[in-house]
């Protein structure tokens, strides 16, 4: 029996912000199977090179928090980071990244702070998790967008022309993978840590109150063996100063080791839990956020014909990591669509977002396309080979103890908050006040506006109250 | 007045007595007379002092913790380390003027009395230095509430008044222009919104009446807190006897002052680890 009549559990980590590189890219040093760094790989910044590099063992909470400041997130960030200058037609020279870092106002301290990267002795748990199971060096970000677009194509395939989080329309009307899942009788869940981007979709508002449940809920799920037929795990995107909690999203400059203490929790739960047999767990990230990495992104199927200024979300967006658990994954699998690298345009296309929905789809028999993007998406069923769950990978995986200290959590919480804390605030803010009744119409969507807390603190407080109280929670 | 008095033992037949008095040869002993007036005294100066510290209790932060500077005065929980140092002195002290009183001679205090006291104020002041060393959850709640712009309970108070202020502006005949009405209610709902965060994250340390704030931590009723306040009233009670059989400060034995000893090294030592409420 494969891992079609096999799989009756998907999970999703989606953390934030980091690039392949910038997480994986030693995990196979001189492979020529791998498409990791040589280590000569650099930008230029004042006409000089700024080579990839990595802090020293181990890891502080500084090191930990490469790069601070945030880089640039935003379109044209985005644009200049791949072309170094405005998107053309051509490939881009994935060259700009520590030119876009540098003109930020006012300037960085640390040019090269862009183009870190982790070893694997400081990320011991997705590192560990990657050479158990699989890893995917031919997984994109969507689109070369922000958070939220990204975020949109994992749960509906397009992100309907918007290229940042602000100006998002509340709710989100493009129909998503959750209600179709509904639709075909299809368990699911949304986990969420503090407030789930997720809760902005507006075709599971009516029944959001049944599916959305904090953290611990999917650790008790795991335990009890009743985890439904897809779990998306939202990690914490603000600091709570009330139970001394930071972000483990990895967004940076959030500490990366919170990030693989939740990758832990997450794969503990799983590889413990009466359903471990029976499930595929999927390790990503949203989209690279600023940090380097050097593989171009190929040309992709727009998925509909929304366009922003004339970008016709024909381009994939930067690798992300991406680690691919499950007993039918042969160990130290190197998950590729095509073995011998991708054309710089498609077919094959390579793995992104979207390949969770087509994968969905293929397993729980969802019905058709919800674009033309996931339809044309690699799935992660063929490389799930083994004909049987053999691959039970190490039992548990320890991540290096990391608590975060006083002084640490009043700096985040008394920090700016960042776009997408920011975006989910005034998400919050214009949620209804209660839960919506089955049979109530749903509202149409009206653009965000709600002004944003001048910290995270404040921003963290008022959304997580207006989150309980729509999901009655 | 010359009163006829008659002492004697009990007599077992065939047996001599024995004097307890003098040599057999001037057997005279001491019998004094309380006054009623001064028994009386002695009882309203009890009462008065007790009265005092019951009201004082009640009604300040005597005997409260100040865990959260953000809860209003009433709300703090009572400390169970300053329950005890007032239980003590409450006791020795009245015990002693009362005894003063009656006897209407300065007492001795025992070296018991004095070792209860210092184990009490001992017992207080490292519950204190406790609380001030780890980091609690009401510190994490302090923090927290700081970091929102609630460093006090005038802060709390402040934002009530700015709501009230703002909801009869809305009630203004005539009434505000529309996009002054709709900056009005964001501010109004932004500050609820704080209100409801500051209720939610204060709720568990609110007092919940004085018997369960000196018996439990956050997580329920504790053995350390309960073994201290049952061995305090205990103790309490063997002193209160000692005082009213012998007319005089106790002559503990030390197996029971060891006892308190223990007692209170067990609250504070436990002190440390728990989640206070």
């Amino acid at each position: 029996m494969g891992a079609l009549e096999g799989i009756e559990h998907v999970v999703v980590l989606m953390l934030e912000n980091r690039s392949f590189d910038c997480m994986l890219g030693k995990l196979y040093p001189k492979d020529p199977s791998f498409e990791g760094l040589s280590g000569g790989e650099r930008n230029l910044w004042l006409s000089q090179p700024v080579p990839v590099w990595a802090s020293s063992i181990p890891l502080d909470v500084q090191a930990a928090s490469i790069p601070d400041p945030d880089p640039g997130e935003l379109f044209p960030d985005m644009n200049a980071q791949l072309f170094n200058g405005p998107r053309t037609a051509g490939a881009p020279p994935m060259s700009g990244f520590v030119q876009n870092y540098m003109d930020q106002k006012p300037p960085p301290a640390e040019c090269q702070a862009v183009m870190h990267y982790f070893t694997p002795d400081q990320v011991p748990v997705i590192s560990t998790l990657a050479r158990s199971f699989g890893v995917c060096d031919q997984w994109h970000a969507s689109a070369p967008c922000q958070t939220w677009p990204n975020r949109f194509f994992v749960h509906t395939g397009t992100s309907l022309g918007y290229v940042n989080n602000s100006n998002f329309p509340i709710p989100f009307p493009a129909p998503s993978i959750f209600k179709r899942l509904s639709d075909c009788g299809k368990g699911w869940r949304v986990y969420f840590h503090d407030v789930p981007q997720s809760l902005l979709l507006r075709d599971i508002w009516l029944e959001a109150l049944f599916h959305f449940r904090f953290f611990s809920t999917f650790l008790s799920d795991a335990q009890n063996g009743t985890l439904p037929n897809y779990s998306f795990i939202e990690p914490r995107y603000f600091t709570d100063l009330f139970l001394n909690n930071i972000p483990n999203d990895e967004h940076p400059p959030h500490n990366v080791l919170y990030g693989e203490q939740l990758i832990a929790d997450v794969y503990n739960a799983v590889r413990s839990s009466p359903c471990w047999k029976k499930t595929l767990l999927v390790i990503t990230y949203d989209e690279h956020g600023g940090c380097f990495d050097h593989m171009a992104p190929p040309r992709a199927i727009p998925p509909d014909d929304h366009k922003h200024n004339g970008f016709a979300f024909d381009s994939y967006g930067v690798r992300v990591p991406a680690v691919i658990v499950s007993p039918y994954m042969p160990p130290g699998s190197k998950v590729r669509e095509v073995p011998a690298g991708l054309p710089p345009q498609g077919p094959p296309y390579p793995f992104d977002h979207t390949s969770i929905i087509k994968t969905l789809r293929i397993l729980f028999d969802l019905g058709p396309p919800l674009t033309r993007r996931d339809d044309v998406a690699p799935d992660l069923l063929e490389p799930l080979s083994l004909e049987e769950p053999m691959n039970d990978g190490p039992a548990s995986v320890t991540p290096r103890a990391s608590v975060p200290s006083v002084p640490e959590l009043e700096r985040r919480a008394n920090a700016r908050p960042n776009h997408m804390q920011g975006a989910l605030s005034q998400m919050a803010a214009q949620l209804p006040s209660a839960p919506l009744a089955p049979d109530a119409a749903l509202p149409e969507p009206v653009p965000l506006t709600a002004p944003v807390p001048e910290t995270v603190a404040k921003a963290h407080a008022r959304s997580i109250i207006q989150v309980r109280s729509f999901l009655g929670l | 007045m010359p009163v006829t008095v008659s002492l004697g033992t009990k007599a077992i037949q065939g047996t001599v007595v024995p004097s307890v008095f003098g040599d057999g040869t001037n057997d005279k002993f001491g019998l004094v007379v309380i006054p009623t007036t001064r028994v009386f005294i002695a009882g309203v100066f009890v009462i008065v002092v007790i009265t005092t510290f019951w009201v004082g209790a009640r009604h300040s932060n005597w005997f409260r913790d100040n865990l959260l500077p953000q809860l209003a005065p009433a709300q703090q929980t009572y400390s169970l380390g300053r329950w005890q140092m007032a239980f003590w002195f409450t006791l020795i002290f009245t015990s002693f003027v009362a005894l003063g009183v009656v006897l209407w001679a300065v007492p001795t205090i025992s070296a018991q009395a004095l070792a209860l006291m210092g184990i009490s104020a001992a017992t207080g002041g490292g519950a204190i230095w406790v609380d001030d060393k780890k980091d609690s959850p009401a510190d994490k709640a302090n923090r927290g509430l700081q970091a929102l712009g609630l460093s006090t309970y005038a802060d709390v108070t402040r934002v009530t008044r700015e709501i009230a202020e703002r909801q009869a502006q809305l009630q203004t005949n005539p009434p505000p222009n529309p996009s002054v009405v709709q900056q009005l209610g964001l501010g109004i709902q932004d500050r609820q919104l704080l209100l409801r965060a500051y209720e939610d994250n204060i709720k568990p340390f609110v007092s919940d009446g004085w018997l369960k704030d000196l018996t439990t931590d956050l997580n329920g009723g504790t053995l350390h807190r309960w073994q201290a306040f049952i061995w305090t009233w205990v103790l309490g009670a063997v002193f209160l006897i000692g005082v009213y059989i012998n007319l005089a400060m106790p002559q503990f034995d030390m197996s029971l002052l060891a006892l308190m000893g223990i007692s209170s090294a067990g609250y504070v030592g436990f002190k440390y680890p728990e989640q206070q409420q």
